[in-house]
């Protein structure tokens, strides 16, 4: 319930410490978009689809279910955060070579979903990855393309340290 | 081109590469609809009708009005223009006023300063009025004592009717060694494009109205919103932004957001947004319309097939909009790709209380290819012949067979693709008889194979054919540089990508030198909506038509400076060349230098004018009605839990005759995402409505129950099964480069396929999608098998 009250929120976007002004019930989807973070979409609204999922200290969740007032002090990572148009983080170059762009509104939930797969395991089972895209609804790739990318990009960060960040 | 496109190596087509539109994708940088700001903008919210019938209405927006930041309330009664959508038969009202015909019928607009408080506005908009019993279903529309929804040429409730009769079929029953009569259903499935739909209008100091946003068609958005606001054409622009998902979804309806969404920007003179959440785009927004097919099919003792006779009835909703020829795509196919001796099909789409269905992918023929490839299988059966030898005896094989509506196709290439995918899945070891024991809980997995053939007509077709054109304009920058406008959309198919492709193979210009523009309604003329697969025909043909005049130009001063005669100018990687001298090439970007020193064209308009389609629609609805199909085979294996009775989905082997694949890698892409389209129509993808589904909710009649995903069941990454994409090239003499279209074919023959293989898992025949367990578990206790 959203009341009028307002109250001060900090908190580390992709490497830099950010202060917002929120109210109670608002949810991490909204502040992250007002502040220009569009990667992080709505496609539900009710958790089901992952296309707003965000890595929250780490471990994506999806962004629409968090009250902006539970990440005081927390760690959150978006797609910007992750790769630029000059230095394109390994895994999204992998989901570019191998087709598993379609209409792009899924993309980014997905890409934190299999950025957060493969720096805790960097050489998963087909199953493994198919159950850390389980939470990122697709209508158009059938999710083959996707696979074969996070598959195609294993070991990224084994290869690339410097794609490790602090705290994960 | 003067060579023939085999004997030369190709620049850009065929080859893999990487769609121009996915780099923003992946950074997150793409805009679409939802991520635009406008200064000063405000924000839009629909109040829906909360029950599916009431006459006689009155709408109270007094209480909404008062709500914190509202600045508007608007009802039909201010719109200054038309107040229907503009469509085939136009009878859908942009805010209803009079009657409420479906559950989630937009009533009135709220303009307010956030979202937020325009969606709690518009909750508060109340509507009263005489409730009727909605009609749901096809038969209670015919029924003598329903309510009457729509009056128009045909008996009461009857959007459209299509007759198709060659030969007579009654003549052919007496002979036949076996005939089957069968009855098949379909439901309402949902496109749950990711992106739901959204919109951005705004007015300029010259009146001119701009809308931005989400959509496939963005001519058909220029009509709604000139119509809505009573301007001239001329005055109305309308951009295609980045676009999450269409399947036929942002087809018609996004005609009805931006039309809402440009009508209150003129009411309150600020730039709106107009973004809807996934529930209203749920109950709200077309669907796939649910379908009930009779089938009498025979054939003759040498296994033939002798005559059929088809019964189509489809549950348009509400209001006609795309139905009429939804309905004549489905009738068109709905005898397959085989040779009949005679053939009877009549059909009808009917009106029902629920959400107008409209396109999906597929357009009316997943219903009827469900059911025909579903009777082909149980005649096999009867006849006791393999379902593949069957459809091998009896498919179009020749130049010379005929569709059901008498008309020749050349090269038609089922046999081939049936060839590859049976290959592929290795039907003919493991293609074995059912399993007819007990189903136990521990016994083995029970597997099955089985197969569809499916064939689909690209471009509008004979129905369609008024609009069935294509623009481009094509402009080479002094800087060698290329921008292409074209006037189909980008919706994640991978258009921009394909329209490069063709545009660098005909200027012979490096890939990363063409720039694709989005969709603009001001910069090409209309060039018809971007929906049953005909983008690439289309528009591709109309960027080969620009891009050749260009082309002419380049050619002269390639010739100029190579000092040879302009016939003997020949293009590759390198650029252009004398093909007496081919080991000297210049550049495309020193052509372009020379070319436009030497003040050559170095723009041009095209067009693109589809070959003629003909249909006999007041007579026996003979002609050709399409100018070139796809020819599909598909092969599926499951496996059944005898616990749960769940299918899963193993391995399916899905071939398509392409024409030509501009871009393999993504023409493999649209068959996987479309096989698991139907694979979610087939197993698992329904829409419940209180009235017809057993329900513990005290809730009115027609109200839709699961109208989100965590009640609406989509595949997800868990759910696929191995999908081999198998892609033929025979090519299409008025393709670009040979090339058809691939968008729909690969979800139209999953479900049969998927039906198929459960009669042959279990032997028992499930007639009615999606096949769920509780389908399964009824027909096993019929027979007693559990």
């Amino acid at each position: 319930m959203k009341t009028d009250s307002i109250m001060t929120m900090t908190c580390e976007i992709n490497g830099s410490e950010s202060v917002f002004h929120i109210h109670p019930g608002d949810r991490l989807l909204d502040v992250l978009r007002h502040a220009g973070f569009i990667s992080v979409k709505e496609g539900c609204g009710d958790g089901n689809c992952g296309a707003c999922i965000i890595l929250l200290d780490g471990r994506p969740v999806n962004s629409c279910l968090v009250p902006a007032a539970r990440v005081e002090g927390c760690a959150i990572t978006t797609v910007e955060g992750i790769g630029t148009p000059d230095n394109p983080h390994p895994l999204q170059e992998s989901y570019a070579d191998h087709g598993a762009v379609q209409c792009g509104f899924c993309t980014p939930g997905s890409i934190l979903s299999s950025y957060a797969l493969l720096r805790d395991n960097p050489h998963p089972t087909e199953n493994e990855i198919k159950r850390a895209l389980d939470g990122n609804a697709c209508r158009c790739t059938g999710y083959v393309k996707k696979l074969a990318a996070v598959r195609g990009a294993r070991g990224c960060f084994a290869a690339d340290g410097a794609n490790r960040r602090k705290g994960e | 081109m003067k060579e023939s496109d085999s004997e030369r190596e190709m620049i850009s087509i065929g080859r893999s590469v990487v769609r121009p539109d996915v780099p923003d994708k992946l950074l997150g940088r793409a805009i679409y609809a939802a991520d635009a700001m406008r200064q000063g903008m405000l924000h839009v919210a629909t109040a829906r009708s909360s029950v599916a019938g009431m006459k006689n209405i009155q709408i109270d927006i007094s209480a909404a009005q008062n709500m914190p930041g509202v600045q508007r309330v608007i009802t039909a009664k201010d719109i200054p223009g038309n107040k229907y959508v503009p469509l085939i038969v136009s009878d859908m009202p942009f805010l209803a006023s009079e009657q409420i015909r479906f559950y989630g019928e937009p009533v009135a607009l709220v303009v307010a300063r956030t979202r937020q408080e325009a969606k709690s506005a518009a909750r508060a908009v109340q509507v009263t009025g005489e409730m009727f019993d909605p009609v749901l279903t096809v038969e209670d529309s015919a029924g003598p004592d329903s309510y009457v929804i729509y009056e128009g040429d045909y008996e009461k409730n009857i959007f459209k009717k299509y007759h198709i009769q060659r030969g007579s079929p009654d003549e052919f029953w007496p002979e036949s060694h076996v005939v089957i009569e069968r009855e098949y259903r379909t439901p309402h499935q949902e496109h749950a494009y990711l992106e739901t739909q959204g919109m951005i209008a705004e007015l300029d100091e010259n009146g001119e109205v701009q809308v931005m946003g989400s959509m496939q068609c963005p001519f058909y958005v220029q009509d709604a919103v000139a119509s809505i606001l009573g301007l001239a054409k001329a005055k109305v622009t309308v951009i295609q932004m980045v676009t999450g998902g269409g399947f036929g979804g942002k087809e018609d309806v996004s005609s009805v957001v931006a039309g809402h969404a440009a009508l209150a920007a003129a009411l309150t003179d600020s730039p709106v947004s107009l973004i809807y959440d996934r529930e209203e785009d749920f109950i709200a927004m077309s669907k796939r319309h649910p379908s009930v097919i009779k089938i009498k099919i025979g054939a003759n003792r040498e296994g033939l097939l002798t005559a059929a006779e088809i019964y189509i009835t489809l549950d348009g909703g509400a209001y006609s909009t795309l139905s009429p020829v939804v309905l004549w795509r489905s009738t068109v196919h709905a005898a397959g790709p085989y040779r009949w001796q005679a053939l009877r099909i009549k059909s009808r789409v009917v009106a029902t209380n629920t959400a107008p269905n409209g396109a999906f992918r597929g357009f009316g023929e997943p219903q009827s290819v469900f059911a025909l490839e579903s009777a082909i299988d149980e005649l096999a059966d009867q006849l006791n012949i393999d379902p593949l030898t069957f459809r091998e005896k009896n498919v179009i094989a020749s130049s010379s067979d005929i569709t059901a509506t008498g008309q020749t196709t050349v090269n038609p290439s089922i046999l081939e693709a049936l060839e590859k995918v049976a290959e592929k899945i290795e039907w003919k070891d493991k293609f074995t008889g059912a399993y007819t024991g007990v189903v136990r809980h521990d016994i083995e997995p029970i597997r099955g194979l089985g197969c569809s053939v499916s064939f689909y007509g690209v471009g509008l077709g004979a129905e369609g054919k008024k609009l069935d054109r294509a623009g481009a304009f094509v402009q080479v920058e002094s800087d060698a540089s290329v921008r292409v406008f074209i006037g189909n959309t980008e919706i994640g198919q991978g258009a921009r990508g394909v329209m490069a492709q063709i545009a660098s193979e005909t200027l012979a210009a490096p890939l990363e030198y063409i720039h694709i523009h989005r969709a603009d309604t001001s910069r090409v003329p209309d060039s018809g909506p971007t929906v049953a697969s005909r983008t690439t025909i289309m528009s591709g043909n109309a960027v080969m038509n620009a891009c050749q005049t260009i082309r002419q130009s380049l050619e002269t001063s390639a010739a100029m400076v190579l000092n040879c005669a302009i016939d003997n100018i020949k293009t590759d990687q390198r650029g252009y060349y004398d093909a007496a001298n081919p080991s000297t090439a210049v550049s495309f970007h020193e052509v372009v230098s020379v070319a436009t020193a030497q003040r050559q064209q170095m723009s041009s308009s095209g067009w693109y004018v589809a070959p003629d389609t003909s249909f006999d629609s007041a007579g026996a609805g003979q002609g050709n009605a399409y100018s070139t199909y796809v020819w599909s085979a598909n092969i599926v294996e499951i496996e059944i839990d005898p616990g749960t009775l769940q299918v899963k989905a193993l391995k399916i082997a899905s071939a398509h005759d392409i024409g030509r694949a501009i871009n393999p890698r993504e023409v493999c892409g649209q068959i996987e995402g479309g096989v698991l389209q139907g694979l979610g129509f087939a197993l698992t993808e329904k829409v419940a409505y209180s009235g017809l589904t057993p329900s513990i909710q005290s809730v009115p009649d027609g109200i839709m129950l699961n109208p989100g995903f965590s009640g609406y069941i989509c595949p997800t990454a868990m759910d696929i099964p191995e999908i081999f994409p198998i892609i033929l090239e025979t090519p299409y003499e008025h393709g670009p480069y040979g090339a058809r279209g691939i968008g729909e074919p690969p979800l139209i023959g999953v479900a049969p396929a998927v039906a198929n293989a459960v009669s042959n898992a279990l032997g028992i025949r499930i007639r009615e999608l999606p096949l769920c367990p509780e389908q399964i578990l009824n027909e096993l206790i019929k027979q007693g098998r559990l």
